[in-house]
């Protein structure tokens, strides 16, 4: 119809209390956001008042900063690639050809979330460890029986390729959910008016499906680099009893086991983290700039899948391995391991036990954490998401502008290693006038703060299925934007919403990066407790903690996703001719 | 209840003047490029009680931002919009006051039904909503009865939107624009997005309840056709101005200019210069010879001009007739179309369409129209 229509003055009409709040929290999350990283940013470099370099002499004066960056690359870059393939092949296989699952469309998306990848690095150390890693334990009989005896091996998690390979798994997910969504927003049509040009699979694939999805692929490459560089959980578990260096561990052993903290050094370092993802960041709108005009439809309308034919099962072999070297196998290991009581090079199957167990639930420091971590991850995704679909519904709202500062302020800095982040609560609201060091009020803002990107991705994504005529229709039907939002914009959002609240759940309660910061004795979470049991090499309570944070998070998550995927389907289509 | 007090209601709304006046509209955008293309140029309007008035016009003539202004979900950048004797806008004072609060209704071309509710509940939201007059439970689920009986779906209440079909659909967006019996309702093309035979159906239906309830309504369209049967009057736009407002007849058979001849109905034209003016005849010098017929205004002796005739004025003859306004012309190729057969024509390179009863030969032939039938007008441009 006549013009589209900027909606950039809108504000002005309705300056209602609740268009004022939504303000007030919009510009009070973007302030919390942006604080901290100021903070963390300028501190170490004011001395007394006076600028001071020290810390970037201290940081590049750092004997080994040329390894450190090198083996931190290396690592995020192959995994990020591999990851790259990986994902953007098992969505290929789930959208477009006959190998789809129906159950693996559901699942792979939420394998970081029902196993944390924490707990996947502990039970990949268990089966990969070069002298009683269970794999090898297993395997090394089979190759005695072929003629190789080996006293330890064949497998050594505890290497660059074992590394690798952790991080690729706990990164493939993102890249799945992604090109998944590119591909389906994208015609099929595109692709059978390529075959029927004569084009076959493979040159339809290379030619038409992949320039098709680039965008998402240039997304998925962004979010594998921020990731990659931020990622804590696997190169502490894997990473520290081989030599090579990751930036983020270092980072943490000088912030918090380091005294005093070098927190200039710390800061330094994560100031070229910045550098390299600001870069990629360039790199990635570049190439989406370069995409603007490439012709994707809107309807994604379904079309007869490729087939696959004699490739089929193997396809969906991988596809099943995939969920078993993520899931199934490192669960085993957990279970096995939790069993026995302790971690040895052979296992008893008739003294296993559940003694582990009951050292750790009557734990008292677990307990805590276990409750801590569960109270902080529903408190923390309420709020985050509520807070998120304001913040989303007021974006859209004023269009560009002072909306879009607010939720760049938002959205960039915690994109940024939440390791520095973490940093910036501790500088500005642990000591005066706050006080809030060590107590569980910290984590929680920081947990919200550091968690806005997804919840708003979340949130933009599920306001942006509503038209906009919706809500006109409820302001002409006399609602005010308070009520227009509580009655019409929030209920319509919900099954987003709650998806987004699954997946904020998961990630703060099984936070172990802000948490190895923030965290501490008086304010016991699970992600610091499993630090600390995994110092204390007790692999029987790492093991047992590790089911417990999965089995909790899936308890919560399980029915939450499953609501929210039922209340999409059954949900009613948008009425035809909505203006978006 | 104010939905059956329509008489009343039409007699307090006429005493008190107009129910919608639009003063000097301006809204401009700002385009990516950065250009400033003006959306509404300068609109002055009356809408008064019980009236019908059609917004017509090619996209991106500035029906639908004059409409979605007058709700009050566009903000114009300059100008006074009045509605039932209250200022819900002026710039200059700047007075604008949200939709809400200006007790209208409207309906969306997208219908805009919430998904998540019942179609009971989508019709008892304005209801719930109004402050002045607020209905207890049993009173809406009164109203709400009503109005569905009154579209013709009390079976529906219960469904949810995505249950039912287009047509259905509409009908419940239409119940939810009337319940609150408001003095305005706003219709941003209601009806383009069913078939044909539904669309005929809905409008004679709409036009009944309108007559019946007597709200005024503004209505957007781009189908020309759609427009002269609902409108009591029809404003014209074209490039966020009101080319001409009038009532239907008046604007087919009296186009004020050719931009409006062409774009209501089918016009032929034959283009000339103005040979000569006497009151409100004018003869033409064209290519075909002199065309004699009702003057436009704003012309002058010596001036570009269009000769324009509608297809069911024009007459063909075998042999040339003896009137004024006759033409030889080539039949090219003659289409039945049931309760007339169309003859497409050419004559020194002008396209002609002629409807009339009988079949046609293709070849030689005459055509004539009575001048008073015929327009002459400037040759400014016509609708694309």
């Amino acid at each position: 119809m006549a013009v589209n229509v900027p909606r950039v003055r809108a504000w002005a009409s309705g300056l209602t209390p609740f268009t004022l709040l939504a303000t007030v929290l919009a510009v009070g999350l973007g302030l919390l956001a942006v604080y901290p990283l100021a903070l963390v940013v300028t501190r170490p470099f004011i001395t007394d008042g006076r600028v001071d370099l020290t810390p970037v002499r201290d940081t590049l004066a750092q004997p080994d900063l040329d390894t450190l960056l090198w083996h931190t690359a290396v690592v995020v870059g192959a995994s990020g690639l591999a990851a790259l393939v990986v994902g953007a092949g098992l969505a290929w296989l789930n959208e477009r050809t006959d190998a789809r699952l129906g159950l693996a469309t559901d699942i792979v998306p939420l394998v970081p979330f029902l196993l944390p990848p924490i707990a996947g690095a502990v039970g990949w150390a268990l089966l990969g460890s070069e002298r009683s890693g269970y794999l090898n334990l297993a395997l090394r009989p089979l190759l005695g029986a072929v003629g190789i005896d080996l006293d330890q091996g064949p497998i050594n998690i505890h290497s660059w390729y074992g590394l690798i390979f952790v991080y690729t798994i706990y990164q493939v997910p993102f890249v799945f959910m992604i090109v998944s969504a590119g591909l389906r927003n994208t015609d099929a049509g595109m692709e059978e008016q390529s075959r029927i040009c004569g084009a076959g699979p493979l040159t339809t694939l290379r030619r038409i499906s992949l320039p098709a999805v680039r965008p998402s692929l240039g997304a998925a490459g962004l979010l594998m680099v921020w990731l990659g560089f931020g990622l804590f959980s696997v190169p502490t578990i894997l990473a520290t009893q081989t030599d090579i260096d990751i930036l983020s561990v270092r980072v943490v052993q000088l912030l918090s086991f380091t005294y005093p903290p070098e927190t200039g050094v710390a800061i330094g370092l994560n100031l070229i983290v910045m550098l390299v993802v600001t870069a990629v960041w360039y790199l990635q709108t570049r190439i989406l700039r370069s995409d603007r005009n490439s012709g994707i439809g809107g309807k994604g309308a379904r079309t007869r899948p490729l087939r696959l034919g004699r490739w089929r099962p193997l396809a969906r072999l991988a596809v099943l391995g995939y969920l078993a070297l993520t899931s199934i196998l490192p669960l085993g290991a957990l279970v096995l391991v939790s069993l026995s009581g302790y971690w040895s090079s052979s296992v008893d199957f008739g003294a296993l036990n559940l003694d582990a167990f009951r050292r750790t639930l009557s734990d008292v420091t677990t307990q805590e954490a276990l409750v801590n971590s569960l109270l902080l991850g529903v408190a923390g995704a309420t709020i985050g998401m509520l807070a998120a679909a304001v913040v989303s519904m007021l974006v859209r709202r004023s269009g560009r502008g002072a909306g879009l500062l607010v939720d760049a302020a938002i959205k960039f800095p915690p994109t940024l290693s939440h390791l520095v982040i973490a940093v910036g609560f501790v500088l500005a609201f642990s000591g005066a006038p706050f006080y809030m060091g060590g107590t569980l009020w910290i984590l929680l803002l920081a947990y919200v703060s550091l968690h806005m990107p997804q919840a708003t991705t979340a949130s933009d994504a599920a306001i942006s299925q509503i038209g906009a005529e919706l809500t006109e229709a409820s302001r002409l039907s006399g609602a005010g934007p308070g009520r227009t939002f509580r009655r019409v914009t929030l209920p319509l959002m919900m099954p987003g919403l709650l998806a987004g609240w699954a997946l904020l759940f998961v990630t703060i309660a099984g936070d172990i990066s802000a948490s190895a910061i923030l965290a501490g004795t008086g304010n016991e979470v699970v992600g610091f407790r499993i630090l600390e049991v995994f110092a204390s090499g007790d692999y029987a309570m790492l093991g047992s903690l590790s089911i417990m944070l999965a089995g909790a998070t899936a308890l919560v998550v399980v029915p939450v996703t499953w609501y929210a995927r039922r209340r999409t389907r059954t949900g009613t289509p948008p009425p035809p001719g909505g203006r978006p | 209840m104010r939905l059956m007090n329509d008489e009343k209601k039409q007699d307090e709304a006429t005493a008190t003047g107009p129910v919608v006046r639009v003063d000097g509209l301006r809204r401009h955008f700002r385009r990516a490029d950065g250009a400033i293309t003006p959306a509404i140029d300068g609109v002055t309007l009356d809408v008064a009680a019980g009236e019908f008035l059609v917004l017509l016009g090619p996209s991106g003539c500035g029906k639908t931002t004059l409409l979605r202004s007058i709700a009050g979900l566009e903000h114009p950048d300059a100008g006074r919009i009045e509605i039932g004797g209250q200022t819900v806008l002026d710039t200059a004072a700047r007075t604008d006051v949200p939709p809400e609060r200006r007790g209208l209704s409207m309906m969306f071309q997208s219908y805009a039904l919430w998904p998540h509710m019942t179609v009971a509940a989508n019709v008892a939201y304005p209801l719930e909503n109004r402050r002045a007059g607020r209905l207890g439970k049993t009173e809406i689920a009164g109203r709400v009865t009503e109005v569905l009986e009154l579209v013709g779906i009390p079976e529906l209440a219960r469904q949810y939107p995505g249950e039912m079909s287009g047509g259905q659909q509409q009908r419940v967006a239409l119940a939810r624009a009337l319940v609150a019996g408001d003095d305005l309702v706003l219709f941003d093309e209601p009806l383009s997005n069913v078939d044909a035979k539904v669309r005929e159906r809905l409008r004679v239906e709409l036009l009944a309840m309108q007559r019946r309830l007597g709200f005024a309504a503004v209505y957007v369209t781009h189908d020309q056709a759609e427009a002269m049967e609902l409108a009591t009057r029809i404003a014209v736009m074209r490039l966020g101005r009101v080319e001409q407002l009038g009532p239907p007849r008046e604007i087919y058979e009296r186009p004020a200019t050719r931009y409006v001849a062409s774009f209501v109905g089918v016009a032929n034209e034959i283009p000339g210069t103005v040979a000569l003016l006497d009151g409100d005849r004018a003869v033409l010098d064209t290519a075909c010879g002199r065309v004699t017929g009702a003057a436009g205004a704003g012309l002058a002796e010596g001036d570009p001009a269009v000769a324009i005739w509608r297809p069911e004025d024009g007459r063909l003859h075998p042999a040339e007739p003896d009137t004024a306004n006759r033409w030889s012309a080539e039949l090219r190729i003659s289409m039945f179309a049931g309760p007339h057969t169309e003859h497409h024509l050419t004559a020194s390179g002008l396209d002609w369409r002629v409807w009339s009863g009988e079949a046609g030969d293709p070849g030689a032939t005459w055509v004539s129209v009575d001048p008073s039938r015929t327009r002459i007008l400037a040759a400014d441009e016509p609708a694309a």
